[in-house]
């Protein structure tokens, strides 16, 4: 197990430890971000990140105010959301390696609603972008950040935690594409003009499909989503006619009975002359008489089915959560190395420019009773030897550091064996 | 020479299966990499196409003058489509299915070669116009064959989609529609390809050979299995039968017409003596 660390703290409002209103509650815009970036680091005095999305709203912070950040921001966030601070719910937290551990298993989406969702990462990168684009700097954070964004691209090569279809939309998709290919050439047909047939046909939509058959009961709703995805329209006692044309049909209509049954099926396969067509129902009750499914060429999927799609592929991501896991310790390990190294650099910094200023004085020094080329050779011996000098003592720093090996008591004995504290002062 | 084309003999059809093997490990885990069976796949139609142009060299003559023969060049034709096929679509899932058959015709091409020293070829073989025959012949054959396959790999596709049991064909096989298209245009390139083929067989024959019979069985019963491939794939088009069914009838057919083919050849000690 990693080193704790405590250099930085995180909160945390996610889907986990808040409702939906309370989210919107304290979602953060882009430009609310921007704003309020300037605002927290001011009050905290210490490097902030903000992370904000649909699904979760984070605060990241470094420097000695870590620890206490809740406190430190609770009323900042109240006042920026315009709520007394009590109606604030009560985040998670999290500090120093364990923050840094939330930070990459969020960028790899183990903690999103959707396992191995894909919007996350760039959602992590926004967020970096925002606090590169802050005026005053935060290296600590901007390489938390980066290792996050390194950490969940990781993921996504190297496991297939966000491979396969996780919405029936998209295994809809997914099926359609294994029938057809493209869908240039084809036609979707949506029986049914409500949200989940609009919305199964912008899945179509986005994956390439131009033209579309809108077949709904009410002709004005019809010829609205028609226009919707510049397709035609066709009444609903026309669905037939329209079963003949089309490649692909989706139905989510409110229905009580059958619209298609096995007889009107076959008719409708003789005068496609057998080529394939792929139904796909989504209503509840069912639109589709499961024996119209039985004609060669004719591929029905109910909800039923296309839900236990979606949890194989859910279960295949679960399977991948050890793997990716693993792969985020490295990154723990690897933010862990850097926090060490960040503290010997103070000290490598402050022994370079103990060396620099003697080497300086002994110069001044021989100025004047030189010439000037013999002073050009007295320069460029001098800095030779303080660089053969520092060399092994900066290197045993800087490995001992990485190698979590360094005590205080070392550190201690390099300040005051060349008197690095009076320098300072 | 004898010695050497011999060792080729027997590494060809092991080459054949290691790297069916190599194919259907990646086919069933994608987790290993790619190129080495596509380094193999090039290094076994180097050696196959060298030991071919050798045993040419060796016989003063195209290597087509029998079973053996016509099965290897049979095989390198399907390796060279299947080649020039994962280049393009760059896709390598569809080779075991490919390799697979290549390896089958390769086996069998091993199994019957003749020694060297005890093969006797008829001059035919030695008219470069012959070539043309046999290329067609050969190529017809081999795109028939690639028909079959995308038709087996459609039935499977189409299989696993109907019983929504969504395993390995449904991840890895190319889309039913252009395994379809591919089987559809592989056959009629196979049935015209093979059409030319025989019919310049007899223009040939008729112009070379003084004893030239057309009432040779096997020139019948190959001249028929092709009419017969013609007129069952214009009558499948006319009816419009579904593509599972036409997947079952492209794979009967192709293995009517090997099988046909097989048998004709028993009929005669020489794929190309022809006579009575």
């Amino acid at each position: 197990m990693s080193k704790m660390s405590t250099e930085i703290g995180a909160i945390s409002f996610s889907h986990q430890n808040t409702t939906l209103a309370e989210r919107d509650l304290l979602a953060f815009s882009s430009s609310e971000i921007e704003q309020s970036l300037a605002i927290f680091r001011d009050k905290l005095g210490g490097e902030v990140g903000i992370l904000s999305t649909c699904n979760r709203t984070e605060f990241y912070a470094s420097g000695t105010c870590a620890p206490t950040l809740w406190e430190d921001v609770k009323d900042l966030v109240a006042g920026i959301k315009g709520v007394r601070p009590t109606r604030l719910p009560v985040p998670h937290q999290f500090y120093g390696a364990e923050a840094a551990r939330h930070l990459f298993r969020v960028s790899a989406s183990l903690e999103s609603l959707a396992l191995g969702e894909d919007q996350i990462l760039a959602q992590v990168k926004d967020a970096h972008e925002h606090l590169l684009g802050a005026e005053e700097k935060s290296p600590v954070l901007d390489q938390l950040f980066q290792l996050a964004v390194r950490a969940g691209k990781d993921v996504r090569t190297n496991t297939t935690l966000c491979q396969g279809n996780v919405s029936i939309s998209s295994v809809s998709v997914e099926l359609a594409k294994k029938i057809f290919g493209q869908f240039k050439r084809f036609t979707i047909l949506l029986v049914g003009a409500g949200e989940t047939g609009v919305n199964a046909g912008v899945h179509f939509r986005a994956a390439g499909a131009k033209d579309f058959i809108i077949v709904n009961r009410g002709q004005e709703r019809g010829e609205a989503v028609a226009e919707q995805f510049d397709g035609e329209y066709m009444p609903l006692h026309r669905l037939s006619d329209a079963c003949v044309r089309a490649d692909i049909v989706v139905f989510a209509t409110g229905a009580q009975h059958p619209l298609l049954d096995l007889e009107s099926m076959r008719n409708i396969m003789r005068a496609r002359r057998n080529r394939q067509i792929l139904l796909i129902d989504i209503s509840n009750p069912r639109n589709v008489d499961p024996r119209a499914g039985e004609p060669d060429g004719v591929f029905l999927y109910n909800i039923d089915h296309l839900e236990s799609i979606v949890q194989e592929n859910l279960q295949e991501r679960t399977d991948q959560i050890p793997l990716a896991e693993t792969i985020l310790e490295s990154y723990v390990d690897e933010w862990d190395a850097y926090l060490r190294a960040r503290r010997v650099t103070p000290t490598i910094a402050a022994l370079s420019k103990h060396f620099k200023s003697v080497r300086q004085q002994e110069l001044d020094h021989f100025r004047n009773k030189i010439s000037e080329g013999e002073y050009e050779l007295l320069e460029e011996f001098s800095k030779r030897l303080i660089k053969k000098l520092q060399h092994n003592p900066i290197i045993h720093l800087r490995k001992s550091a990485a190698s979590n090996e360094l005590r205080s008591e070392d550190l201690d004995l390099v300040i005051k064996l060349h008197g690095l504290l009076d320098d300072d002062s | 020479m004898s010695a050497v084309l011999q060792i080729i003999e027997i590494l060809l059809p092991i080459l054949y299966l290691g790297l069916t093997g190599l194919y259907a490990r990646n086919f069933f885990d994608q987790e290993h990499e790619k190129k080495s069976a596509r380094a193999g796949l090039y290094g076994l139609l180097g050696a196959h196409l060298g030991y071919l142009t050798l045993l040419g060299v060796a016989q003063h003559a195209w290597p087509l003058g029998s079973m053996a023969e016509f099965l290897s060049v049979l095989s390198v034709s399907l390796t060279i489509t299947y080649a020039i096929t994962e280049r393009a679509e760059e896709d390598s899932n569809t080779g075991m299915f490919f390799l697979g058959i290549a390896s089958i015709f390769q086996v069998f091409s091993s199994v019957l070669m003749e020694e060297l020293t005890t093969k006797t070829h008829p001059l035919l073989l030695e008219n470069p116009i012959y070539g043309i025959h046999v290329a067609f012949t050969v190529l017809g054959f081999a795109a028939l064959a690639v028909g079959a396959l995308d038709a087996v790999m459609y039935i499977l596709l189409s299989r696993q989609l109907k019983s929504r049991e969504l395993g390995l064909f449904f991840r890895r096989l190319p889309p039913l529609i252009r395994l379809e298209t591919m089987s559809r245009i592989a056959t009629i390139t196979g049935i015209v390809l093979l059409g030319v083929g025989l019919a310049l067989g007899h223009f040939v024959a008729i112009y070379i050979l003084e004893d030239y019979n057309l009432w040779d069985p096997k020139i019948v019963i190959m001249d028929a299995a092709w009419a017969l491939y013609f007129v069952g794939f214009l009558v499948v088009k006319l009816r419009g039968l579904s593509g599972i069914r036409m997947g079952y009838l492209s794979l009967a057919a192709y293995l009517g017409l090997m099988l046909t083919m097989i048998l004709s050849n028993m009929l005669t000690n020489s794929f190309h003596s022809f006579q009575p």
